[in-house]
């Protein structure tokens, strides 16, 4: 990174080696530190390994039973099982890890319970559910017996009669609810005591020691940090505490704006001492997060739902960032660019993983990040209730549904809880389609950093005297390289990596060792690394200075316009896409419907 | 990200050249702090009655709580749903499992 210095009050640039750039700055310390992460995490799931040896057998048996019937038999669902409990975070060190990153639980009316639960209360919960326990077995038992007798008159007739085969399939169905129920009961049935409150602050000291390797190389004031940091992180588990309480989290109020809001309460009360400033590097745990975040964004997935997923997410998604992003510049004017592009990633790609990766490669100031999030998950908190009400009062096809709410609604959790509320194809495909369009992350992060260093701060480039650089040849890739934010890099990289490791095995095995082992593991400090930052951007916010980007309240004129052009051009394709020209890839996702 | 923070702090001013709350007196600051956290533990306590609000908003939330969905989960590898329905996209299309 470029040191700055003054000399008669013009500002010149020293530019400053790579290796020493890679030794000393955040974003490369982002990706070592990431690196490491991926590393161990690595190590841990080869040496602690699943029995994945078994797999091949279960899905040959899935694979089997679904030629034969046509449809998931008795067989087919207790293979199944087998399959998905091959886990590499349930086994070694693998498992210990994924349980100490653990967060707060959820609870109604007692906080505490989100940390701790005597043996008392335990004994008294398992009590509570020994009836419910003994009922659901009862109804188990007797789905079994009938879901077994309906598949084998059906199998009497090779699967060729279909009365009997719609009779067994019903019949399983009722059983496959069954063993839902079961297994909740039992967990209900076995609740046991836990304190959470060791395993926090052994994690917390973790994290602590984790980023502090960095933090010495970077020239923070290490006193400070280790002083200012079990704050912060105290902090930042009381937001995942409150996020948890049922009824929030029913409504959508993340972590995320609750880490906010404790940062900004004290910032504005108490005020914020200088060791808690340097122990709040919200760069730092931003960028090491967003490396994390890039190692889930998989490639091989885009494909998922065929052509029609592509379009409504890959084609409309830029359509209407690149116009609501120009639209902001030339017609509403907003001042800055920087909460423009913010803004619009937010509202048009996938909510707060859009923003956080926009505001950092753009460099957004942090009040443009807290005003961006704040407003998506307002609308976040209406758009749950009004697209499924306006589906289901017209009568839309579930997958013309589910699309429109996966390309439209900002958050994946607030996706699926629209989509529940429609029906299970609706959810299912409206998961499938936010999915796809937070692969996207990774594409309009390295667009956006990219545009920035070429067009909006070319200026940056000059040394005394000179013009802004012109993208030639000579000269130019190196500029970009020096100026793009290195920490884009592993977060594409990331990305790139894993999709290929992906790519490379069979997908039951992808999912054992990667997407429920390594990445699980990632996942569980992401979302730490996330909530630390979300503090530290809290305290270092003067609530006055959110009045500046507010001003003439065009952000939110932007975001309203915005997501009112996403809201129609996405109901548009999706319904050209899924109902007229793909309706065969419809008919299918609706098969046994 | 910019961070235009720092030297207002540093003043004792906001943006708007008003005293910071570094400024003010302890006991103000502190009885600010008390207000604001009775007023975040005042939201969290009647959080529930938000079930009750009329016109199927209240029974909506009820029926999204009682799905145990995590509404606030912005990132599809928290949501247990999306690997579901990648399992059922694919079991639906019949892609190749291997």
């Amino acid at each position: 990174m470029a040191e700055n210095g003054n000399n008669d009050n013009v500002v010149t640039e020293t530019k400053v080696s790579m290796w020493k750039q890679m030794g000393t700055t955040e974003d490369w310390w982002a990706i070592w530190l990431a690196g490491l992460l991926f590393i161990i995490a690595v190590f841990s799931v080869f040496t602690w390994k699943p029995p994945v040896e078994q797999m091949p057998e279960y899905r040959a048996t899935m694979n089997q039973e679904m030629e034969e019937a046509g449809f998931r038999t008795i067989a087919y669902t207790e293979a199944e099982s087998q399959l998905n409990s091959i886990q590499a975070r349930r086994e070694g060190f693998t498992a210990t890890v994924h349980g100490l990153t653990d967060r707060p639980k959820g609870w109604d009316t007692n906080p505490i319970r989100s940390v701790y639960m005597g043996e008392e209360e335990a004994a008294a919960k398992r009590a509570e559910a020994a009836p419910r326990l003994e009922a659901a077995e009862e109804r188990l038992a007797e789905a079994r017996a009938q879901a077994e007798a309906a598949e084998d008159a059906a199998r009497a007739a090779n699967f060729e009669d279909p009365a009997l085969n719609a009779e067994a399939r019903a019949a399983i169905g009722e059983w496959r609810q069954a063993r839902s129920e079961h297994s909740s009961a039992r967990s209900a049935a076995n609740t046991q005591a836990y304190n959470l409150i060791p395993s926090l602050i052994v994690l917390g000291a973790i994290i602590m020691v984790f980023f502090s390797i960095g933090a010495k190389f970077m020239g923070i004031n290490m006193r400070q940090f280790y002083t200012g940091f079990p704050i912060i992180f105290a902090l930042a588990a009381l937001a995942y505490v409150i996020a948890n309480q049922a009824t929030l989290s029913a409504v959508g109020l993340s972590y995320v704006m609750w880490a906010l809001l404790l940062g900004l309460i004290i910032s504005n009360t108490v005020g914020v001492p200088q060791f808690l400033k340097s122990a709040g590097q919200t760069e730092f745990f931003i960028k090491t997060g967003l490396v994390l975040l890039g190692a889930s964004i998989l490639f091989g997935q885009i494909a998922l739902i065929g052509i029609p997923g592509i379009f409504v997410t890959w084609v409309v998604t830029p359509i209407v960032l690149v116009t609501t992003y120009w639209f902001g510049q030339n017609i509403i004017k907003v001042p800055s660019k920087e909460l423009n592009i913010t803004v619009s990633s937010d509202m048009c790609v996938s909510g707060v993983s859009a923003a956080i990766a926009s505001a950092a490669a753009s460099r957004a100031k942090k009040e443009e990040l807290t005003l961006a999030i704040g407003m998506s998950m307002i609308f976040v908190a209406i758009m749950i209730f009004l697209l499924p009400l306006i589906a289901n009062v017209t009568g839309m096809h579930p997958v013309w549904a589910g699309a429109w709410l996966g390309g439209t609604v900002d958050n994946t959790g607030s996706v699926v809880a629209a989509g529940e509320l429609i029906g299970m194809e609706a959810m299912y495909v409206a998961a499938t389609i936010k999915m796809i369009q937070n692969i996207m992350i990774g594409v309009i992060a390295f667009g956006v950093a990219a545009y920035w260093c070429l067009k909006v701060e070319p200026e940056r480039a000059c040394g005394i005297g000179e013009e802004p650089i012109k993208f030639t040849a000579s000269g130019a890739l190196y500029e970009i390289w020096y100026r793009f934010p290195k920490f884009i890099l592993g977060f594409i990289g990331a990305s790139i990596i894993f999709s290929i490791m992906q790519g490379a095995v069979t997908p039951d095995w992808g999912n054992a060792m990667v997407s429920d082992g390594i990445l699980a593991w990632a996942n569980r400090f992401r979302g730490w690394f996330f909530a630390l930052a979300f503090v530290s951007i809290g305290l270092s916010i003067n609530y006055r200075e959110l009045k500046e980007p507010l001003r003439g309240g065009k952000p939110l004129i932007l975001y309203v316009c915005g997501q009112g052009f996403n809201l129609l051009l996405t109901l548009f394709v999706a319904w050209l896409m899924f109902m007229v020209i793909f309706r065969d890839i419809t008919d299918q996702l609706m098969a046994g419907a | 990200m910019k961070d235009n923070t720092h030297h207002n702090h540093k003043q004792g001013f906001a943006g708007d050249k008003t005293p910071s709350p570094a400024k003010l007196p302890l006991a103000k600051r502190l009885m600010r702090l008390a207000l604001a956290a009775l007023l975040v533990t005042g939201f969290i306590y009647l959080a529930p009655n938000l079930e009750r609000l009329p016109g199927g908003v209240g029974e909506t939330i009820t029926v999204i709580r009682e799905s145990g969905i995590d509404t606030g989960a912005w990132y599809y590898d928290d949501v247990e749903q999306c690997f579901e329905g990648m399992d059922f996209v694919r079991e639906r299309r019949a892609l190749d499992h291997r």
